[in-house]
């Protein structure tokens, strides 16, 4: 693997869990107020943030298998998530009212990467 | 009993107490590994320090510290007797 | 012994977290040097940082270097065990080895000239790495962090069941409340997100060696404990003739090698210039995670292939994936890098934990020590801050020592040891003198001053330094030194907090 590609595989990894782990936040009461400056958090839209976390974190092992090795592969997902929940413990308590749009940046920016990396 | 014979008794019991059931836990199964005695040795020790910790959270949240113990005493009985069985079996 | 279980895990988890908690930071702390041994190793020889802006020469080229300079220097012995390791992306010397009268000998060479380089004696960062699991004592001391281990498991799960509500406070911070609050937020949250590294990093270090934890088990299946090694790893030696013979050119079996094995990464020479000797190539284990290495062995002499060995025992690769989840030689910088950020949370996991335990008892005094309580609580304050900023600065003060003292003294990297040590020490002095929040703030501002000026003090004494390490295309070194000047970023910003407190106002509020 080349550098700017580890690169990338790093970034994707880190972000879709990033991304993920921003919307398993978001569907809990209390962040959501918090980030929401005080909105109530729909039943619907728990679901959907909760069915969004899971699957992304999800997504992230996939690629993380891909760019590595199934074992390897784990292994640098999990340390990934770690790392990516406790930037959103900081984003949250630091800039709460930036979680969404910081969120949803990483999340469009991972996803571009992961496709480069498909393609290219 | 006075509460620091008490909690001497107790760290007693999770330290050494534990590390008597773990040597002897990861003893036994080396003993009665029916495979190598490779595989016996490594993957005994995989298990044993699940052992020491529940011995040391054992020792703190029994009743006494006289309950901890005995169980542990009565546990490492059992595995000592399985130690000498498999040494006269084998 | 408390009325209900929880209660009791309370008080197992702040007892035996505190006086654990010491050693193990300590622990924690060398252990996450320890990820990055080889880089720290190389920063402390600043005489191996050669320019790297040309490609290295092929791993060809660099074992015939390497041989030639082990057939014209190195011992011819029984037992002589030459190696070779060529430099790599994370290993910027050419290495050779042998041993001498069962001690080992070490040269490093430059890769492009293959010239000896003249390097300050020095420890490196392998002394921070036998710290991590000996303290510095042996088997003995090998025993008591195996205790710390296990103590750390146990903290682990009674955080578990005092916390209670992991899920539902998995991403709670609250900086803005009470400092207390904030304190148990934090240590709250490095717990739960780190635990499945802590777990693994503990449990695992817990097993890798059996050894010295579980030696009846061995010796009830081996009379020979060595017996273990041979029934795992194949042995391809040759008996020791006694005569003269050359050695045949290593490289040129290198595209038989490859036939069984995957990346080269070093070679052994058993009985180096005798008519028994063996060439032995070990496989990189960077692509997985069990630390076992695939070797090919050949006839030093005529070439022959003795064997090799690809496969190993399920229950061996099992428990050498364990090994290997420990060491993180695995997945390259990604891995070692995800590994250090884990160690440095935990590191934080425990600083939080123990500094909890005296900010508790100074808003509200349990008097757990009757009459001198005040007095105990006083030491305990101390030994917090010895055992964390002690521990820092211990380790920074190593980096310094190995810049400072002369280059040619004598038994220089005892002194650098010694330093390293005596400031643990000295840490304590100051800690029991000082009030305790200037205790830490104290320390804290020197652990910042020595982090930010290291870079300085190098450039102005003349030595490699930041600049000199970019303008080589040193990036090993280049990597040390800038997170260590980021690291003291890292303090500096608890500086404000602690003067903060000292005054009497909590920690500066925001929005």
């Amino acid at each position: 693997m080349g550098n700017t590609s580890l690169l990338a595989a790093c970034f994707v990894t880190y972000a879709l869990a990033y991304a993920g782990m921003t919307a398993l936040c978001l569907a809990m009461e209390k962040h959501y107020v918090q980030a929401m400056r005080g909105a109530d958090l729909p039943a619907g839209r728990k679901k959907c943030l909760k069915v969004m976390g899971w699957s992304l974190l999800a997504l992230g092992i996939l690629s993380s298998i891909h760019g590595w090795n199934p074992t390897i592969g784990i292994v640098v997902w999990s340390g990934f998530v770690s790392v990516a929940a406790i930037s959103v413990v900081l984003v949250l308590s630091y800039f709460p009212t930036q979680v969404v749009q910081i969120g949803a940046s990483t999340l469009v920016m991972g996803l571009l990467s992961l496709l480069a990396l498909m393609l290219g | 009993m006075k509460p620091s014979r008490d909690i001497g008794l107790r760290v007693l019991a999770a330290f050494v107490g534990g590390y008597i059931l773990t040597a002897l836990f990861n003893l036994v199964w080396v003993l009665w590994w029916p495979g190598h005695r490779a595989d016996a040795v490594y993957y005994g020790t995989l298990l044993p320090w699940t052992v020491y910790c529940a011995v040391m959270i054992w020792a703190f949240s029994a009743r006494s510290a006289w309950r901890a113990w005995g169980w542990i005493v009565l546990v490492a009985l059992v595995l000592a007797i399985l130690w000498g069985l498999a040494r006269f079996v084998k | 012994m408390k009325k209900t279980f929880s209660l009791s895990m309370a008080w197992l988890h702040t007892w035996f977290g505190l006086y654990l908690g010491w050693l193990l930071f300590a622990v924690f702390l060398t252990g996450t040097m320890a990820v990055f041994e080889h880089s720290i190793t190389h920063w402390m020889q600043p005489e191996a940082s050669i320019d790297r802006s040309a490609p290295l020469p092929s791993f060809e080229k660099q074992l015939e270097v390497g041989q030639a300079y082990l057939e014209q220097h190195a011992l011819r012995e029984k037992g002589s065990l030459w190696r070779i390791i060529p430099a790599g992306e994370r290993h910027p010397t050419l290495d050779v080895g042998w041993r001498d009268k069962g001690k080992n000998h070490e040269v490093a060479l430059d890769p492009y000239s293959g010239q000896e380089i003249d390097i300050r004696e020095t420890e490196g960062g392998e002394m921070l790495t036998h710290f991590h699991y000996t303290l510095l004592a042996g088997i003995p001391g090998t025993i008591i962090v195996g205790l710390a281990a296990v103590v750390m498991l146990v903290g682990l799960i009674s955080g578990i069941v005092i916390h209670k509500r992991i899920f539902k406070d998995f991403f709670t911070f609250r900086k803005q409340s009470s400092s207390q609050r904030s304190w148990l937020d934090a240590h709250n949250v490095a717990g739960v997100m780190m635990l499945p590294f802590l777990l693994m990093i503990t449990y695992t270090g817990l097993v890798m060696q059996p050894l010295v934890f579980l030696p009846l088990g061995i010796k009830a299946a081996y009379e020979d404990p060595r017996g273990l090694r041979a029934d795992a790893v194949q042995s391809f030696d040759l008996p020791y003739v006694g005569e003269q013979a050359a050695l045949l050119n290593i490289s040129s079996l290198l595209p038989r090698a490859r036939e069984s094995l995957d990346v080269v990464e070093w070679v052994v020479i058993k009985n180096g210039g005798d008519a028994s000797a063996v060439v032995e190539f070990y496989e990189s284990i960077n692509h997985k995670i069990s630390a076992v290495a695939n070797h090919a062995a050949f006839n030093g002499v005529n070439g022959e292939l003795i064997g090799a060995q690809t496969e190993w025992r399920d229950s061996t690769y099992i428990f050498r994936a364990f090994v290997g989840t420990h060491v993180a030689v695995f997945g390259g910088w990604t891995v070692s890098w995800l590994y250090f950020i884990g160690g440095t949370v935990s590191c934080g996991l425990i600083a939080t934990g123990l500094v909890l335990f005296t900010i508790k008892r100074r808003k509200r005094p349990e008097n757990e020590f009757g009459a001198a309580s005040g007095c105990v609580y006083r030491l305990i304050e101390a030994l917090n801050v010895a055992a964390v900023m002690g521990s820092i600065n211990a380790i920074l003060i190593y980096f310094w020592a190995n810049r400072i003292l002369p280059a040619d003294l004598a038994g220089r990297s005892d002194w650098e040891v010694r330093a390293f040590l005596f400031t643990w020490l000295a840490s304590l002095a100051h800690a029991l003198v000082r009030k305790p929040l200037a205790g830490w703030r104290d320390q804290l501002v020197f652990a910042v001053a020595l982090c930010w000026l290291l870079p300085v003090y190098s450039w102005l004494s003349g030595q490699p330094n930041l600049l000199s390490f970019l303008q080589r295309g040193d990036g090993v070194a280049l990597g040390v030194e800038s997170t260590i000047v980021a690291f003291g970023v890292l303090l500096a910003v608890a500086v404000p907090k602690v003067s903060g407190a000292m005054r009497g106002v909590p920690a500066r509020r925001k929005g």
